[in-house]
């Protein structure tokens, strides 16, 4: 099944990563006699030539992507519509407590693009248990139904259901869509609620699986747009203009036994269906039960029953949003951290790939490598610290100068993390792109710019992350919410008390270096710095205007600021019809409309119905509603009309699924008496 | 002229157009049929005949309110009489065949991580050679093997 190229790629790979760790690790173990071999130091090695046996594996990828790159010549396979007769492909959207405004924009955006030809229909998947933001979804998807039916010519459906429990959360919503509705679909397209795909490229994913019949996954990276804080700003250009490099690197070992990134990608239904039911895992959470980072394991069950699963590196107009502080990455990378420390388990299971398994480790060791680098960097303190016990200053003073074997270690580890950034830039300058990049020296620039940011944020992250791995170690369970995908800032308040503990840490490490080594005080720069800039860094990145700031100086550009995407134009004006539209709207909740407006009250109804979500509340729990909506009322106004504000929040949405109930206040709402006058007058 | 037959016929119109029923004939038409079942609704709950009490209904004062859910019942609740609950129906999502999805059981860990495995491999590597070794000291190591009893026998 793997070809004999991928294979080759494969050894090659392995060959040079293995020469790199083992010439790096023997040279690490013959400068470690400078000082004497300590216990401590021993216990160095194997995590030194871990680490660095992986910055190695990055490091080839990297330079392989960059020469098939160089090499590669520009496909003429053109994008063929299809001829109408194929059934139409499911494009699913799932949502749980995102701003209904910006998911039906981005719908929108996308059916309006794809013309009146392309046959997709549309599943926005609600898990929503926020009831306020569960109606905004339905009235959202309303309006959308009117425009469609009233402005745009389209052959597409947009489809809307709500699920009542959140069962098995994002990959649960997407079983239950596989089991309910996914029959007349061969190919579903999978996107996150701030994903965009460009019509071309989404004609061109179900070409491409109609092509291969024995694709499973076909996985189009995404690339973030769309923001503007300076945080993602820096995101956004490493993704454009490093990203190509390493997806092609990882295209090449991976091939057809690729991995999944949970959105921005088309699966076959059927061998969805036939293999990824999720298993449990045994025992606990946080490492056990439910599998929480879904898409890993759904392309590693793929593999082992001999499916394709592919990235499509050469494939563009797939985009994605980024969080745009270093509080909300940290968060999702907190979700990330316990799903992937999860996939250590699936590692060593037997059945699967070892190319699935390769990508189960990178998973894990994407956030256990922070405390494994921080433990070798204690490791390697603390053994110098026991070596020069009593030294005199003369003798601490050569101690601590590294000998040229130890610089020359440094400098490999710094330039094989360094070089491949340098990769993307001349892969843009040499295919004549960097125009769109703001030009070759506002690019070149912006490179610069993005390292030394990365090499403050780093220690930052490594700390975080280590804490995040600890804390899943110790058991504690991630809640996973909704995320934040606004753009709003971080206050000085909020900095100090997210971050301050880490410019404490930056200090103390800093006056420790001073008085024991001061000579060290350079090596630690790179940490100490970030550490102790971590408050004001924070809120600097977090920053729109820097972020604009550096746009106009034509830094951090990225392609689809030069030359925005026609589905983001639509999409933007998508956003600003609905907000029109929404802001005249009555202030009251969303439920005081549901309960005062038949035609809302109507799409509540249908939603509810089609999605077979009905479910009446308890006598108790009826009752509670209705004495909590009529009381406060009676004493008021001596109507016997609802006050629907007045009921708990802890039954709105138990209110929501129960239609009878729901009617009976519908009917009261509309036959109390003031109404009754207002009608009769 | 009946005050709460007056007010249920308002009360209804006010409903219809809310609904987006705006022409008048249409409306004036539907709100007398609603406020009709209703009355006749409440003649079936009283257990009355129609010639008898007709002005028992037209008093009632729960007549807006079950004016109000016949015709919720007839709009929403029983569709396929009613063109709007038609229309209203294609937007929602459609219903499908079903579809299973084929249960994956975990995964064991691998071999060297399961303690039965270290027993099998000690079962086959030093339990079965040593009594294959027994066997042949006993003089049983002549007896025919599974392979040579299938080959050609």
């Amino acid at each position: 099944m793997v070809s004999k190229s991928t294979k080759r790629t494969r050894w090659l790979i392995a060959v040079i990563t293995l020469v790199i760790a083992m010439a790096g690790t023997s040279v690490y173990v013959v400068s470690m006699s400078a000082n004497g071999r300590g216990w401590l130091e021993w216990l160095s090695v194997p995590l030194f030539a871990l680490l660095f046996g992986w910055i190695a594996f990055s490091f080839v990828v990297a330079t392989l992507g960059f020469v098939r790159l160089l090499r590669r010549r520009p496909t003429t396979e053109g994008t063929e519509s299809s001829t109408g007769d194929e059934p139409p492909t499911a494009v699913l959207v799932p949502v749980y407590n995102e701003s209904p405004m910006d998911v039906f924009a981005r719908v929108e955006a996308m059916v309006r693009s794809l013309g009146p030809d392309q046959r997709f229909d549309f599943f926005v998947l609600s898990d929503t248990n926020d009831s306020e933001v569960w109606l905004a979804e339905e009235l959202a998807w309303s309006q959308l139904m009117d425009r469609l039916e009233e402005q745009i010519s389209t052959s597409c459906n947009v489809y809307y259901r709500h699920r009542r429990e959140n069962v098995a959360r994002k990959a649960g919503n997407i079983a239950d869509f596989c089991r309910r509705w996914s029959d007349p679909y061969p190919f579903m397209i999978v996107l996150d609620a701030d994903s965009l795909l460009e019509p071309d490229t989404m004609i061109e994913m179900v070409r491409r699986m109609r092509a291969d019949d024995r694709l499973g996954i076909l996985q189009v990276p995404p690339t973030p747009i769309g923001r503007q804080s300076w945080f993602a700003r820096m995101q956004q250009f490493a993704a454009a203009a490093y990203g190509p490099v390493f997806c092609e690197g990882f295209d090449a070992w991976a091939a057809e036994q690729g991995n999944y990134w949970g959105h921005n990608a088309i699966i076959r239904v059927e061998a969805f269906c036939d293999c990824c039911d999720l298993p449990v895992l045994p025992g606990q959470a946080p490492l056990g039960g439910e599998i929480l980072s879904h898409d890993f394991v759904e392309a590693s069950l793929l593999v082992r029953r001999g499916w394709k699963v592919r990235l499509a590196n050469d494939l563009g107009g797939s985009y994605e949003e980024c969080p745009t502080t270093l509080t909300d990455y940290a968060q999702r990378d907190q979700r990330w951290c316990q799903g992937n420390l999860q996939h250590s388990r699936l590692l060593l299971s037997e059945g699967f790939h070892p190319v699935s398994r390769l990508h189960f480790f990178s998973g894990v060791l994407a956030y256990a490598s922070s405390p494994l680098w921080i433990l070798f960097t204690c490791l390697c303190v603390a053994s110098w610290a026991l070596e020069n016990r009593g030294a005199t200053e003369l003798e601490l003073l050569d101690a601590i100068s590294p000998t040229a074997m130890q610089l020359g270690l440094f400098i490999t580890a710094m330039a094989m993390l360094l070089i491949p950034k340098f990769y993307g830039y001349f892969n843009v300058v040499v295919r004549g792109q960097a125009s769109r990049f703001g030009g070759a020296i506002a690019m070149l620039v912006s490179v610069l710019l993005e390292i030394v940011l990365s090499i403050l944020l780093s220690p930052i992250m490594a700390i975080m992350h280590t804490r995040f791995v600890v804390s899943t170690l110790r058991g504690r369970k991630v809640k996973w919410s909704s995320q934040q995908r606004g753009e709003h800032g971080v206050p000085m308040l909020q900095a100090i008390r997210d971050y301050g503990s880490l410019t404490v840490l930056g200090l103390v490490i800093t006056a420790a270096v001073f008085t024991f080594a001061r000579s060290w005080a350079v090596w630690f720069l790179p940490i100490t710095a970030g550490l102790i800039l971590a408050v004001p860094l924070a809120m600097a990145m977090a920053s729109r205007g820097i972020g604009n700031a550096m746009a106009k100086l034509r830094l951090l550009l990225i392609p689809q600021e030069t030359c925005v995407p026609e589905v983001y134009e639509l999409y933007e004006q998508a956003m600003l019809n609905s907000q029109q539209k929404w802001s005249v709207l009555p202030k009251s909740s969303m439920l005081e409309q549901l309960i005062d407006s038949p035609t809302y009250f109507h799409t509540h109804h249908g939603v509810l119905r089609a999605s077979h979500a009905e479910h009446p509340m308890t006598d108790s729990e009826r009752n509670q509603v209705r004495d909590a909506s009529q009381r406060l009322q009676m004493g008021k106004e001596e109507s016997r009309g609802v006050d629907v504000s007045k009921i708990p929040m802890e039954l709105r949405r138990a209110l929501l699924s129960d239609i009878d109930l729901l009617r009976e206040l519908h009917v009261q709402a509309h036959s109390c008496p003031k109404r009754l006058a207002a009608a009769a007058g | 002229m009946n005050t709460l037959n007056d007010l249920s016929l308002s009360v209804i119109a006010d409903y219809l157009h809310r609904c987006g029923h705006h022409h008048p004939d249409s409306v004036r038409d539907q709100s007398h049929y609603f406020v009709g079942l209703a009355k006749q609704r409440l003649r079936v709950d009283s257990g009355d005949t129609e010639e008898s009490h007709d002005a028992t209904e037209a008093n009632d004062p729960r007549l807006p309110r079950v004016t109000l859910e016949a015709a919720m019942d007839e709009l929403f609740f029983q569709p396929s009489e009613n063109e709007v609950e038609v229309s209203q129906r294609r937007r929602v999502i459609p219903r499908s065949g079903a579809r299973t999805l084929r249960h994956n059981e975990t995964p064991p860990l691998i071999g060297p991580l399961r303690p039965q495995w270290w027993m099998q491999m000690a079962s086959r590597h030093i339990q079965q050679p040593v009594l294959a070794m027994f066997g042949l000291v006993d003089g049983k190591g002549n007896s025919p093997q599974p392979e040579a009893m299938t080959d050609g026998q």
